[in-house]
């Protein structure tokens, strides 16, 4: 049920509960750029044992599920594969240390939230969010080349008050396309194979195509696997998932596990029945 | 801070927050893509002695120096116009200096993702946006595109009622000709005689020569954006964005 009126203090406390979740939303990418993972989930994310135990990290191929788990894929796995990427250096220059001081050497992560869609619960108590990210990224090479990418996704994110303070529940982090800078987007494989072979959600999913996996391995082996978003069938899947003014959180629309991100119209259909 | 502050003090807060977002985008809109480099500094920057602007290769410190970054834009715009002038003569032929100001340059810069912190005591705010833009670069051999990935990040004081740039840090995370892979060196097109007078452009340098931030090269050192603002009471606790 709707509620029908607001008192002009909760007006103001709405005016600002757009604001706040917005600020924290950009806090996110700022994080994210900068690889301040921890710093992010430390600050940014849910606290309260209830909610930690219910968050989530959804990516292309499913969800990480419980703050533990979300820290190992979202924070240790990256750490991980910032020092893969730094040995390279460490070999072309033994003077280099491959310690956590060198890391992100030849490394560019830029992306900021475009066109954001924001809703807060009539309760006040939750807030869904979507944006669109054009990002860019590149992996240098200690010969001097780099794989640079455009980077295309769209982000979703339950948000909810803790001590009157939003924090991030629910994240959904999907890939779009990741394509390489200087070359012609017709050339991207996904278009050029008549049905696409959008083989970065990886070979679980059935969509494996070497030539187009970039995300592949960095997407590691969710909590939870099921598609989320696939590139191939585009964002006519997300429709549904798009917020809306609502009155109260409800976990069957949740962008976690429980909810049905990414399932087609009539998985939905079968699921409501 | 909220529990501390009736609505009517948050609805303040609330339109001073929509005043810096404001001030940024015309800020960052007049300065680049409409070309106003000769009142920039009039018209936003503080009064305070110590108003200083970063970029990636130093700091403008001082009203001086500022004043000296616009004017080696301003002189940058107006070689780049009259080259283009000479090159294209076409609609611009018979034009004056300033009727052909700005052709033929672009340089457009969007803001988003705003993370913005007025202090307790109101004086003084904090803001970071990332940068999104498209530009030409007029090079010896023409114009090139090119894409820019950029950080701004001011600290802003209240002077005479109205929110003025007191520091601002303006880095580019990348800025590289499109079409290319950002670590390779720019293209090699053929000079050309009529924009030969761009190599001998030298803009005034920051009069505090420091490597603030790299753009982007394969074996950079990683670079993480500037902080984003915090809530403070007062300016004197929190960090600056100028020297």
């Amino acid at each position: 049920m709707a509620k029908q009126f607001f008192s002009d203090d909760e007006l103001v406390e709405r005016l600002w509960d757009y604001e706040n979740v917005k600020q924290v939303m950009s806090k996110h990418f700022y994080c994210y750029a900068g690889d301040l993972r921890r710093q992010e989930l430390t600050d940014l994310w849910v606290s309260l044992p209830q909610n930690r135990r219910y968050a989530s990290l959804g990516v292309n191929t499913g969800f990480y599920t419980g703050m533990d788990e979300i820290s190992n894929y979202y924070v240790v796995q990256l750490s991980d594969l910032r020092y893969a990427q730094l040995k390279p250096f460490c070999d072309a220059d033994p003077a280099l240390p491959c310690d956590k001081f060198h890391l992100g050497m030849g490394i560019l992560n830029h992306s900021a939230a475009y066109s954001p869609l924001l809703y807060i619960a009539e309760d006040g108590k939750t807030a869904r969010y979507m944006c669109y990210v054009q990002g860019v990224r590149a992996v240098g090479s200690p010969d001097g080349t780099a794989d640079c990418r455009f980077m295309f996704g769209l982000v979703y994110a339950d948000l909810l008050k803790e001590n009157g303070a939003w924090k991030i529940w629910h994240l959904i982090l999907t890939n779009d396309h990741a394509i390489p800078a200087g070359r012609d987007y017709a050339e991207y494989p996904m278009w050029r194979d008549e049905f696409g072979t959008t083989g970065q959600n990886g070979p679980k999913l059935g969509h494996e195509d070497p030539d187009n996996s970039y995300l592949r391995d960095e997407l590691g082996t969710p909590t939870v696997e099921r598609t989320v978003y696939d590139p191939f069938f585009g964002w006519q899947y997300l429709y549904q998932d798009m917020p809306r003014p609502y009155y109260s959180f409800n976990p069957n629309y949740s962008y976690g596990p429980e909810g049905c991100m990414g399932m087609p119209y009539y998985v939905r259909e079968m699921r409501d029945m | 801070m909220s529990c501390r502050l009736n609505s009517e003090q948050l609805l303040d807060r609330w339109e001073k927050r929509r005043e810096l977002q404001n001030l940024m985008v015309r800020f960052f809109s007049e300065d680049y893509l409409m070309r106003r480099e000769n009142r920039m500094y009039a018209a936003y920057w503080s009064k305070a002695a110590d108003v200083c602007l970063g970029v990636n290769n130093g700091y403008y410190q001082g009203a001086e120096a500022v004043k000296s970054y616009y004017l080696g834009l301003e002189a940058r715009t107006r070689l780049e116009s009259r080259l283009i002038q000479e090159k294209y003569p076409g609609r611009l032929a018979g034009m004056t200096e300033d009727q052909v100001y700005g052709a033929g340059v672009m340089d457009m810069k969007s803001l988003v993702a705003p993370v913005i912190e007025i202090a307790g005591d109101g004086a003084t705010a904090k803001g970071i946006w990332t940068v999104h833009g498209m530009n030409t670069k007029l090079t010896p051999a023409g114009q090139v595109g090119c894409w820019e990935r950029a950080y701004a990040a001011a600290d802003f004081v209240r002077e005479d009622g109205q929110w003025k740039v007191w520091h601002l840090l303006y880095v580019q995370d990348l800025d590289a000709p499109a079409g290319t892979s950002w670590a390779e060196a720019a293209p090699a097109y053929a000079d050309d005689p009529v924009f030969a007078a761009v190599r001998d452009f030298q803009p005034p340098e920051p009069n505090v020569k420091v490597t603030v931030y790299e753009t982007y090269r394969a074996d950079r050192p990683f670079c993480a954006p500037p902080a984003y603002p915090v809530p403070y009471e007062t300016f004197a606790e929190t960090f600056s964005y100028g020297l």
